[in-house]
């Protein structure tokens, strides 16, 4: 169906593809594996119609084309999902799927809409909603759903999917999971862009892997292994995944006790100590981020104490809660994390211009040794700080974004979802940083819905199931299994 | 703690402002212009010229710096500016002729700190800097109106006539502020605390608040130093003309946002400085003077400047998309 | 929240307090609604005190419908007004833009009560929209200014022959009247060099052009016409600042006096004409009254004497055009203060 073969492009002075073949049969779903920068978006753009490659070919259907426009690339039954879903949230379920569909005519009732669309949201198991809905009063796992119908409602042959269950939490993974399986059994090529190995393995039969601007044969997936896979991407070994854990038990620095806040549905009571690291995990909606939120001053307390270095607080606002240096990194990293239009240098002295100005005046020698500082403990490039954070790699910018609480010397660093959207090589080094930094005394808080990720990462386990803590214990009493089971069917748990 | 070695810290001092590009476009623009419009016009290319233009540009430029402030810190334009400056010239021109001058002085920037963080809060609260600046720009151009009843108030006094019409080493004072208060604008987005929070709550309104940054004062800070320049503005051209009226600066608006424009400082905010709403006004200025000398007509003059913030506009946009 | 609504609430209140000021004098003969653009501007200002007066006089009572320099209001308010269905004595036009209004003025004009044109010379075929032009004559304005800067340039003794017009904003349909009057009062005696439009009709726009136009043509420019004197003693400032003495060596006519008097009466300006608001607005409910009494319209134009004790009979009928008068007036303090027209001091007519 697909056939892209010496693809090569260039932007001035780097060169982004150097050689990339791809090939996807009908029917077949192949996974596009590499790091952030590898090249695969620069391919995924190129498919698009987005940008032209510099040399190489693409056949359509035994044919060679050129695909000038996305307009073009959409007449040949090209199709790209990108993270950002083009979702529109004012039109109805109904309008988004037969969306730019003009064989309709001028008779476009609502009705008739969410009867021509019922087909293609049955076939990706959406079957019970109401097409008459505007989109926006769905989930985020619902309204990718409702992109999928949309590509078989175009007769897509080509569809190109970006980490569509980038934000997803596991059970409404297995939806899209099947609904990527329907758009295949259609005689679709599937594109599969990924960073979670563990799909790769259920849905695609084959694996075409990018390493600067390289691509590798194609392998199948039955023949290799997820550490194979990582090697290839990264081009060396992969020892460890998680560091190693040192105890982490000092003296009890923040007592949680019978607190309660929008988001749980019972209290809570936990105690963190110094350069402890407890990871909560849970769905998304299940309330593992709650009490992050709620110690960052972002949600009211509606019950209960705490005590901070063992005196009372409240984090009544974010500004009370940096105050007591507590630091807070939302899962919402383009949004609040990073300020991507702005350089390194004040990026990670944001949280503390105060502490590099005199009278008023940035004193540029101490913003550039601090900036130059925090660089050094989150290897980041020291040489790249004149860079705008938007420029960098998702892992890159997790750094910026965790990196600059370093500067107010917090207590407690509190995460939500540490390595989104970070590439695999980067997730180790993101997971190195925050050991090292509990290692060094600090205390970290963090939630996540990778179950993988809190069990190999903390120090102790919480797991979530709808707004209740069902277990708190050391990780090394767990499982990842038992961990999953709490927080998908906490009854059935051991 | 680390000791940076010289080539490493020169290249991040020069790498940490290549965000500046669109000023260095901007100066080229001014500085193509010059030349092109020197070879085809007597008398243009002569250092009494330029002075006519940096002068005929400073009052639109002394505003449009302070407006620059608003646009930086993500909040689009203040659309109250030339009604505020009629607001405080009739205050200025109040005060003054009762209580003297310095009581005029005092008496604007108070009212003008006042007239900023009340349309700050505005701001704040209605999280449209648009509307509320619109409904705030009707309500100074009617206090004017009450205020002056709608007559002439006149103003007497050296001072306040040298102030208007004097020449230090045969520059306009006018020109002075301008130059003084752009170089004051510029060192206060580029180098101060305060101007850090103002461009990194324009980056991420978002991002600023999350990282401790307290960006409703900042709203407010930028709404008081647009309104202190207006200020500035306001008491220049009543001590240049002895008197006040309420329909000063009437539809100057477009003005003050055309030179902001011009400048290619990002309507998204968080990037760009004073410094570009500066040149922009002085761009602006370049080119109709030009068009003045040659005899274009009025209507030939309103299209060029407008197809210039069009073509300025969209030029910086399709270069700050190939940037990132 | 509560700030807009505080601000909302003000305005409001202004608004009101407006609204019942402008009724104060209803009286028993009816309502004369007046449309005009804003009286933030001060000629308009003095224009409502004028109409306001006269109303009073002959018992009307008169409501002044301001639009913020658009049309398009302007024609919306007319709208309204109709669909009110209020009895109304009579119509005064004032139209911000002349040939956008004339839908407006012809709907005025069908609901068959008298409309009286002011300060826009209504457009050529036109004359069955409204009953009466009354107002001020922009072309006679620019006449005088003409005719004045001819007799200093007589009694010159260095050259006075080319020299530059800077006019009103394009668009303005009393800037070209002006600028025409003043061409046919000057041709074939004075050169004019270039004819530029400020952005405004105040001292600052006047300023912004003549301190670029008068160091640019400093060798030939030997006078400076400006349609009013804001600008002109602007332009008298720039002259100066580039080495010319104003009424030595460049003679400077605003033909309109406008604001600050100062200018005239220090001889910087060869002098000036009284061009009076409060009496346009006076005149054009004078006429409407005149009109309203007699039913009749003599037919062609009158310009009106420039008494300076008496102002004009209220007796007889009104002419299809009535013309205000533009006394000259010398430029020394003590022809500034003797001059008066219809009984008023220039000081008082000048100070808008």
């Amino acid at each position: 169906m697909l056939r892209m073969q010496n693809i090569a492009k260039r932007y001035g002075a780097t060169l982004a593809l150097e050689h990339v073949d791809l090939e996807v049969a009908a029917g077949e779903v192949m996974a596009l594996l590499g790091e952030n920068g590898a090249g695969k978006s620069t391919l995924v753009k190129i498919l698009s119609g987005l940008e032209h490659p510099d040399a190489g070919s693409i056949e359509v259907n035994g044919a060679v084309r050129a695909i000038a426009s996305p307009g073009q690339a959409k007449a040949m039954g090209i199709s790209y999902v990108a993270q950002e879903l083009s979702v529109i949230g004012c039109l109805s379920v109904a309008e988004n799927v037969l969306l730019g569909d003009t064989t309709i005519g001028v008779f476009r009732s609502q009705s008739r809409l969410a009867r021509l669309a019922r087909p293609y949201l049955e076939r990706v198991g959406l079957g019970y909603i109401d097409a008459l809905r505007p989109a926006e009063s769905f989930s985020v796992a619902e309204r990718q759903l409702i992109e999928i119908a949309r590509l078989l409602s175009r007769k897509t042959r080509i569809a190109i999917l970006d980490e569509p269950t980038a934000t997803l939490s596991e059970t409404e993974i297995d939806r899209v999971k099947a609904a990527v399986r329907a758009l295949a059994a259609e005689g679709c090529a599937v594109v599969y862009v990924t960073h979670r190995l563990g799909e790769v393995f259920e849905l695609a039969g084959r694996a075409t892997i990018i390493r600067n601007g390289r691509s590798f044969p194609a392998v199948a997936t039955s023949s290799v292994t997820v550490d194979q896979l990582i090697e290839m991407m990264l081009g060396r070994r992969l020892d460890q995944m998680f560091p190693e854990r040192r105890g982490g038990g000092g003296d009890e620095l923040l007592v949680i006790k019978d607190c309660l806040c929008p988001g749980l549905t019972a209290p809570i009571s936990l105690t963190l100590r110094k350069g402890e690291m407890i990871g909560f995990a849970g769905q998304i909606g299940s309330g593992a981020n709650a009490i992050l939120k709620m110690m960052a001053g972002l949600l009211p307390i509606q019950q209960g104490s705490i005590s901070l270095h063992g005196k009372p607080f409240t984090p009544s606002s974010a500004h009370a809660s940096i105050a007591a240096q507590i630091a807070f990194c939302s899962d919402d990293r383009k949004r609040d994390g990073i300020f991507a239009a702005r350089n390194l240098f004040e990026n990670l002295t944001a949280p503390t211009i105060d502490g590099i100005s005199r009278l008023g005046v940035i004193d540029r020698t101490r913003e550039a040794v601090r900036a130059r500082g925090i660089a050094q403990q989150f290897d980041i490039d020291v040489n790249k700080l004149g860079r705008l954070a938007g420029n960098l790699s998702g892992g890159n910018q997790q750094k910026v974004a965790l990196g600059k609480w370093i500067g107010l010397d917090p207590s407690i660093l509190m995460v939500e979802e540490p390595t989104r959207g970070v590439d695999v090589g980067a997730r180790a080094e993101i997971y190195r940083h925050l050991r090292r930094q509990t290692d060094a005394g600090l205390s970290v808080l963090f939630s996540s819905s990778d179950t993988h990720e809190v069990h190999g990462l903390a120090d102790r386990v919480g797991t979530f199931f709808r707004g209740r803590l069902i277990d708190l214990a050391p990780a090394s009493t767990m499982t990842v299994e038992s961990m999953t089971r709490a927080i998908t069917h906490p009854d059935l748990a051991a | 703690m680390i000791p940076p070695s010289l080539s490493v810290s020169l290249r991040q001092h020069l790498s940490r402002d290549a965000g500046q590009w669109p000023a260095f476009i901007v100066m080229i623009g001014v500085l193509a212009l010059f030349i092109i419009a020197g070879a085809a016009t007597p008398s243009f290319l002569t250092f009494g010229n330029a002075l006519v233009i940096v002068r005929a540009a400073s009052m639109t430029g002394i505003v449009a710096v302070g407006m620059s402030v608003i646009t930086l810190s993500g909040n689009l334009f203040a659309l109250s500016a030339a009604s505020l400056g009629a607001f405080l010239a009739v205050i200025f021109a109040i005060v003054t002729a009762s209580l003297g001058l310095a009581a005029g002085v005092v008496a604007v920037i108070v009212v003008a700190i006042a007239a900023g963080g009340l349309q700050g809060v505005a701001v704040v609260i209605t999280g449209n800097p648009i509307i509320a600046t619109l409904a705030f720009g009707a309500a100074f151009r009617g206090l004017a109106s009450i205020l002056s009843s709608n007559g002439v108030l006149r103003i007497n006094g050296a001072a306040a006539i040298w102030i208007g019409t004097g020449r230090p080493l045969g520059v306009p004072t006018q020109s002075w502020a301008f130059l003084i208060l752009t170089v004051f604008a510029w060192f206060l987005i580029r180098r101060t605390s305060l101007g850090r929070r103002v461009i990194l709550t324009g980056a991420s309104r978002d991002a600023a608040h999350a990282s401790g940054i307290g960006v409703d004062g900042v709203i407010c800070t930028a709404l008081v130093i647009m309104s202190l320049m207006v200020a500035v503005v306001a008491l220049f051209t009543v001590c240049q003309f002895s008197e006040a009226r309420a329909n000063l600066f009437s539809g100057y608006d477009f003005d003050y946002i055309a030179a902001v424009l011009v400048g290619g400082i990002a309507l998204r905010g968080g990037e760009g400085s004073p410094l570009q709403a500066a040149l922009g006004a002085i761009l602006i200025s370049l080119l109709e003077n030009l068009m003045l000398l040659n005899g274009f007509s009025a209507g030939l003059r309103i299209a060029i400047v407008g197809l210039v913030v069009v073509a300025a506009t969209g030029t910086f946009h399709v270069l700050g998309r190939k940037h990132r | 929240m509560r700030h807009g609504l505080l601000v909302v609430a003000g305005i409001a209140a202004i608004a009101a307090f407006h609204w019942t000021d402008s009724r104060a004098f209803a009286e028993d003969k009816g309502e004369i609604v007046y449309f005009l653009p804003s009286s933030t501007n001060p000629y308009i200002g003095q224009m409502e005190r004028g109409a306001k007066a006269k109303a009073a006089e002959s018992g009307y009572a008169v409501k002044f419908l301001e639009n913020n320099f658009n049309q398009a209001e302007q024609n919306a308010q007319v709208q309204q007004q109709l669909a009110s269905g209020e009895k109304v004595a009579g119509y005064v036009w004032y139209p911000f833009d002349n040939a956008a209004g004339v839908g407006a003025m012809r709907a005025l004009s069908r609901t068959g009560v008298p409309v009286v044109v002011t300060n826009q010379l209504p457009l050529k075929g036109t004359e069955k929209f409204f009953t009466a032009y009354a107002g001020a004559s922009d072309d006679l304005s620019g006449k005088t200014a003409g005719e004045m800067l001819l007799a200093a340039c007589a009694h010159s003794a260095t050259k006075c022959d080319a020299g530059a017009i800077i006019r009103f904003p394009a668009g303005v349909s009393a800037g070209d009247d002006r600028v025409t009057g003043f061409e046919n009062a000057i041709k074939g005696k004075l050169t004019v060099i270039s004819v530029t439009p400020a952005d405004g009709f105040l001292e600052d726009s006047g300023y912004k052009v003549a301190s670029q136009i008068i160091p640019a043509e400093k060798s030939k420019i030997t006078w400076v016409y400006t349609e009013n004197d804001s600008m002109a003693g602007a332009t008298a400032q720039a002259a100066r600042e580039n080495g010319l003495i104003p009424g030595k060596n460049i003679f400077i006519i605003g033909g309109t006096c406008h604001g600050d008097s100062s200018h005239v009466v220090n001889g910087d300006l060869i002098g000036t004409a009284i061009q009076s608001g409060y009496f346009e607005g006076w005149l054009a409910v004078q006429t409407l009254v005149k009109y309203i009494k007699t039913d009749v319209v003599l037919p062609g134009s009158v310009s009106l004497p420039a008494d300076p004790n008496t102002p004009p009979s209220d007796s007889g009928s009104p002419h299809k055009y009535n013309f205000l008068p533009n006394p000259p007036v010398g430029n020394s303090q003590a022809a500034y203060d003797q001059a008066k027209l219809w009984g008023r001091p220039a000081k008082e007519l000048c100070n808008f």
